[in-house]
């Protein structure tokens, strides 16, 4: 299994989207436990729609790497390492296992049912940007900042009816894309 | 690109970063076993003291960090109305601390020196395929993409402008994405060529 240069780009390229998202004026939600609501879930979706699960989760790994190397391109301007100490950490863990998620569910559905571009793409990106991250964001919430299960989840549910919402763009986005960039 | 990277060199950054991110990892732990809201706070005080010895671009760093405040102290309500407040303080101390000394060691280890450091530890990746000597240019690619995509993006905003009277929204993703996963191709093609690893 190796990389071409093409998969290399790509995923330098997909990094590089996750950060410019991060760009875009974020909504702060404080009652709820403040997390921000970023477009960022947005560019790990369309990683794993376009990229395929493998190249995905390099993709979002190379993203955490720059993060870790001290660039401020989390949403807000964070980064470096402190973001991994933060209540937040959860959720960047989870974007590496919802890139692969993403990415699999969808070549697998496409696979099923060729013709239905976007059902497919709006099913891994919920799956894969959802129910994938946010067991691990919550968690993360629970360990780093001591809350309980249901409070966490509490304060994480209010960002659900967003992510479905970028879960339906993305969707879109994929089935409009010329076939040779679909994975 | 802006990096939390402060350039005037204090005592910190002839720390030799390894260790540096070994006395981070130690802090975690040990912050992680003390239960005591005073000890916490006052390790903040410490923590602070530490940013205040590094002058002005010190203070400007700390106080760059207030952004991370409304997440931190939201989580601290919520606690202390679930738990209890002695239980928020703790937390929110704890969280405070591990964030202003990790933030403390990406101020004073410039991006190079983590890289160093941090790059033996995606070693396992080879076995995935990845060689981990092409981590720097691929981290220079993700760091010169970032403009790059901010430019084509605005010149699509007002290709868009120039032919519609709507503000530009979602329509114009699509195009942009081919167009950018094009360019990623063409910068393949030529690294290619030229075989650089």
């Amino acid at each position: 299994m190796q990389f071409s240069y093409q998969d290399l780009v790509r995923m330098a390229l997909f990094a590089a989207l996750i950060a410019v998202l991060g760009l875009v004026p974020r909504v702060d939600l404080p009652f709820a436990a403040g997390i921000p609501i970023t477009a960022q879930t947005f560019g790990v979706m369309l990683a794993g729609l376009i990229l395929g699960p493998r190249n995905a989760v390099m993709s979002v790994l190379l993203f955490l790497f720059v993060v870790a190397l001290g660039a401020p391109v989390l949403s807000g301007g964070r980064g470096g390492l402190g973001v991994f100490f933060g209540p937040t950490v959860g959720f960047l863990a989870g974007w590496l296992l919802g890139a692969a998620v993403c990415g699999w569910l969808f070549r697998l559905l496409l696979k099923a049912m060729p013709e239905r571009v976007f059902a497919s793409a709006l099913m891994a990106s919920w799956v894969g940007g959802i129910a994938a991250i946010y067991p691990l964001g919550v968690s993360g919430l629970m360990v780093v900042a001591g809350l309980d299960a249901r409070s966490a989840w509490i304060a994480a549910l209010v960002f659900i009816p967003g992510d479905l919402v970028k879960g339906l763009i993305s969707a879109w986005i994929v089935s409009r894309l010329p076939a040779v960039y679909r994975t | 690109m802006i990096s939390l990277y402060i350039s005037k060199a204090t005592w910190l950054h002839r720390v030799p970063a390894w260790v540096k991110l070994a006395s981070l990892m130690a802090a975690s732990i040990l912050a992680l076993s003390i239960d005591t809201g005073a000890v916490l706070v006052l390790a903040c005080l410490v923590a602070a003291a530490l940013y205040a010895f590094m002058g002005r671009p010190g203070l400007d760093r700390l106080l760059g960090l207030r952004v991370v405040l409304p997440i931190v102290l939201a989580l601290g309500v919520l606690q202390a109305w679930v738990m209890s407040i002695d239980q928020a303080v703790v937390s929110v101390a704890r969280i405070l601390l591990m964030i202003m000394l990790a933030d403390l060691v990406s101020s004073t280890t410039s991006m190079q020196e983590m890289m160093r450091v941090i790059q033996p530890l995606f070693r396992p990746l080879s076995r995935l395929g990845m060689d981990v000597s092409r981590l720097p240019i691929l981290v220079a690619l993700v760091i010169r993409f970032v403009p790059v995509l901010i430019a084509q993006w605005q010149s699509q905003a007002e290709a868009w402008r120039a032919r519609s009277l709507r503000r530009p929204w979602a329509a114009i993703i699509p195009p942009f994405l081919a167009m950018t996963l094009r360019r990623a191709d063409h910068i393949a093609e030529s690294l290619a060529a030229r075989r650089r690893r």
